[in-house]
Order: C-alpha cells, then structure tokens, then sequence
C-alpha cells in the first residue's frame, strides 16, 4: 500500500513538471478545453541522451539574437541570419518563447521562424511603407 | 481646458465606449466634461439619450448638424446653445463633475459633402484661405464656450479622415487612439498618423498667408493608443494578442500600460440605460474587474493631461 501510494505520488509529480513546461498559449488551449493530456511512457535514458545533442541558446545569447534581429533591414536579412545560427525548433521554440510570441510546440520550424521576423523586422517594414516620410517629422511626440 | 479627439480610422475599435466611460469617470472625478458627438451615427448620443428623446428634442434644430448648416448659410449661430445635460447620467454623477453633450445628427454625413464645395478659390491665396476657413469653423465655434466651464472637452470623431474630422483635429490640442490589439487595427494606427502628419504639415504651411494669426499654428499632441476588448488570461492579455501591443510601443507610439477589457454582458446594453460602465457597480468580480481596468486607464489619462490635482 505503501508503495503504492509513494508510486501515484512521484506520477503525478512528473506529470505537473511535464504540465510546468506547456508554454502560456498551450495552456490557455488546455484550460479552454480545445487540447487534451495523452500519456506516453519512453525510456528516459534515451530521451535525455537526445536533449544533450541540442544546444539551445542561454539568456544572452536570446538577448544578442534579438538585438542583431531588431537592427535588421529587411525579412531576407533575418531569414538569412537565424538560418546561419543553426537553430533547432526548439531553439527556436526559445527564441519565440523569449519574445513573447504565440507558439505552439506543433507548429512547423519555418512558421515559428517567420513569426520571430515578422515580430522582430515585418512590423518596423510595414509602419514605415505606411507611414512613409511623414514618420520624420510630426506628432507623434507624447503630451506630457 | 484640454480638447482631446478620440480618432481612429477603424470602425468599430471602441472610440465611443472609450470618449463616453473616460468621460463618465473624469466627472465621477469631479471634473466638467463636454463631449462633442461628430460621428453620423450618433453612437456618443444614443450612449446618453434615447433615439426618441432625440428626435423629438434635438433633430430638427438642436445638434452639431443644425450648427454647420448656419454658419455655412452665414447665419449667427453660437455652438455653446446646443449644449445639454443627459438626464441619467448627471443624476448618476451628482454631488461630483458633470457631463453635458453635444449631440449628432445623420445629416452629418452630408455636411463633409458641403464644406466641401467651399474649398478651393481663384487663386492660390484664395484657396488656402478657403482652406483654412473651412477647417477652423469647429475651433472658432468653441470660442463661444467658456474656459472655466469645463476641465475637458471630448471630441467622438468619425471612422475616416473627412472634412468634420479635420475640424476636430485642428481644434484639438490633443488625440486619443482607440485601437483593437490585432493586425488591421495596428496598420490603421499607421495610416492614421501618418494622416495627422500631412494635416499638420498642410493647416500650417497654408497659415502663412497675409491676414491669418501665425498663433494659429496647430500643434495636437498624441496622448497614446488605448487598447480596447483585450481578452484577458491570467490577468494579462492573451498570448495572440501581445505581440501586436508590444509592437505599437517598438514604433515609439505611446501606449497606454492600462487597457479596456473585453467584456460583452456590460458594454452591449450600457449605452440603453444612459450610463456607462465605469460609473455603474458590478456584482461579479469579472464585472467590476473590467471598472477597475477603466479606473487605471482614467487614472493614467489624468497624468498624460496634466488634470490631477
């Protein structure tokens, strides 16, 4: 009995570390009722052998990412950039979680890496299209 | 006396449920507030009044439109006379500020169609005077309102950049932008500011003529964009929605930190009994949450305009 109990203890353990990791928009889903919880029982040898395989970027090297992202010029620059970096979905699943951006484990790596341009280098090329040369001079100082 | 335009080129993103709750909590506050109603629609009005109560009060003569169409016609019409107080709100409001209104008319439509027909002239010096004359009938209008008889004049601007629009912006020394935290409403951002620029530019290059007042230069500053229906989770905006927040502030626009809330069991039928949501009491902490949320907005409003104490 005891046993037993020390063994439903350290599941539901593992199951709320696994549930710490959803990302914010998949819990939301999950709260919602639009996705559900499967189970699935792996040898964790060789899962953590196949983590070890990836190096995914610390907090400075996001930061740097995303100040390089930031100064950039066009789309193609960024595409070329964070191809050249080399990173793996979920690398970029990192890069995009940093950012604050809406993404979800399943979506593909060339989705996840166009959302992290167009929130880091679309939105800048679209305003000034729009805003054209009228951004250079005019209102748009805060009242005080 | 501040006069703020609440302006965005988007229908439907909450101007009027912005001007009308900002306006109701700034007199909860005790400050005076006018509001001005220039949308055709008439939504700032139907917020305070019932549409029978309009018609049979104030459409015939009694509205912003009746005031256009004299002083086009040459007729001597002080916009000071249209004012009223809405009834439900005021006795809601009493022993603080006050809300009076100015309300709209349909036929509004119709007067960008006419000032129209008076731009232009023979020559150029004409023209920008006709130019002129036309985008300062609102400015000069209010010259018949006394400084000390309200705190804050509120202007509900229609969903384009039309003649009427251009008269609130010239008469404004400031601009509200409610916006939706989506795609299409940040791009309308954009173009709205970019709109404002050229009028400014346009009103001040054409001030330089012989007989007009180089004081009449117009200088409106933008007191930042205010969300509006933001889905919360976890007290905060929706992840879908962020990125389109953090990226108006990326653009060196101002931004509200404070946001309105979506919530459409109270703000569907508010506007039918005359009194907005910030001044009205909710059971619910949902409910009361989307007050509260309107309380910070208001709060942070006074600072951007200098109305605290």
């Amino acid at each position: 009995m005891k046993n037993y109990k020390k063994a439903v203890s350290n599941c539901l353990r593992k199951i709320a570390d696994q549930i710490d990791r959803i990302d914010a928009s998949e819990l939301e889903e999950l709260a919602k009722g639009n996705f559900g919880i499967r189970i699935e029982f792996s040898n964790n040898k060789d899962k953590l052998k196949e983590k070890g395989l990836q190096k995914l970027p610390n907090n400075e090297e996001l930061n740097t990412i995303e100040s390089v992202l930031r100064e950039m010029e066009s789309r193609e620059q960024g595409e070329t950039f964070l191809n050249e970096k080399g990173l793996s979905k979920e690398g970029l699943l990192y890069l995009a979680k940093h950012l604050d951006l809406p993404v979800q484990k399943h979506d593909s790596k060339k989705l996840i890496s166009d959302k992290i341009i167009e929130t880091t280098i679309g939105y800048r090329l679209r305003s000034h299209a729009i805003q054209g040369s009228s951004k250079d001079s005019g209102i748009t100082k805060q009242s005080t | 006396m501040s006069v703020v335009s609440v302006i965005n080129y988007k229908g439907g993103v909450g101007k009027t449920t912005v001007a009308a709750n900002l306006a109701a909590e700034l007199a909860w506050r005790n400050f005076n507030i006018l509001l001005i109603d220039l949308d055709p629609q008439a939504s700032l009005t139907f917020s305070f009044i019932t549409p029978e109560q309009w018609k049979s009060d104030f459409s015939e003569s009694k509205t912003i439109k009746s005031w256009f169409d004299a002083i086009s016609r040459g007729e001597p019409f002080e916009l000071s006379d249209l004012i009223f107080s809405p009834a439900n709100v005021n006795n809601k409001l009493r022993g603080k500020g006050s809300l009076d209104l100015i309300p709209s008319h349909l036929g509004l439509i119709n007067v960008d169609l006419e000032l129209a027909t008076e731009l232009g002239g023979a020559s150029i010096k004409q023209a920008k005077q006709n130019y002129l004359k036309v985008h300062r009938r609102l400015i000069k209008g209010l010259e018949s309102t006394d400084d000390e008889d309200y705190d804050v004049i509120m202007i509900d601007c229609p969903p384009n950049f039309n003649i009427v629009t251009k008269n609130a912006i010239v008469a404004s020394d400031n601009i509200l932008i409610p916006a939706k935290p989506d795609y299409l409403s940040t791009l309308g951002i954009d173009y709205l500011i970019r709109s404002l620029n050229q009028l400014v530019k346009d009103y001040n290059d054409f001030i330089n003529i012989d007989d007009v007042d180089k004081d009449d230069a117009i200088d409106p500053s933008i007191l930042g964009v205010v969300f509006t229906m933001v889905q919360e989770y976890g007290e905060r905006p929706i992840s879908a929605i962020r990125p389109f927040i953090t990226q108006t502030r990326n653009l060196d626009i101002p931004v509200f930190d404070s946001y309105i809330k979506e919530n459409k069991t109270i703000f569907s039928d508010s506007p039918q009994y005359g009194v907005p949501v910030a001044i009205r009491s909710y059971s619910t902490s949902t409910h009361q949450g989307v007050v509260d949320g309107i309380e910070e907005f208001v709060s942070e409003f006074e600072v951007k305009l200098g109305l605290e104490d």
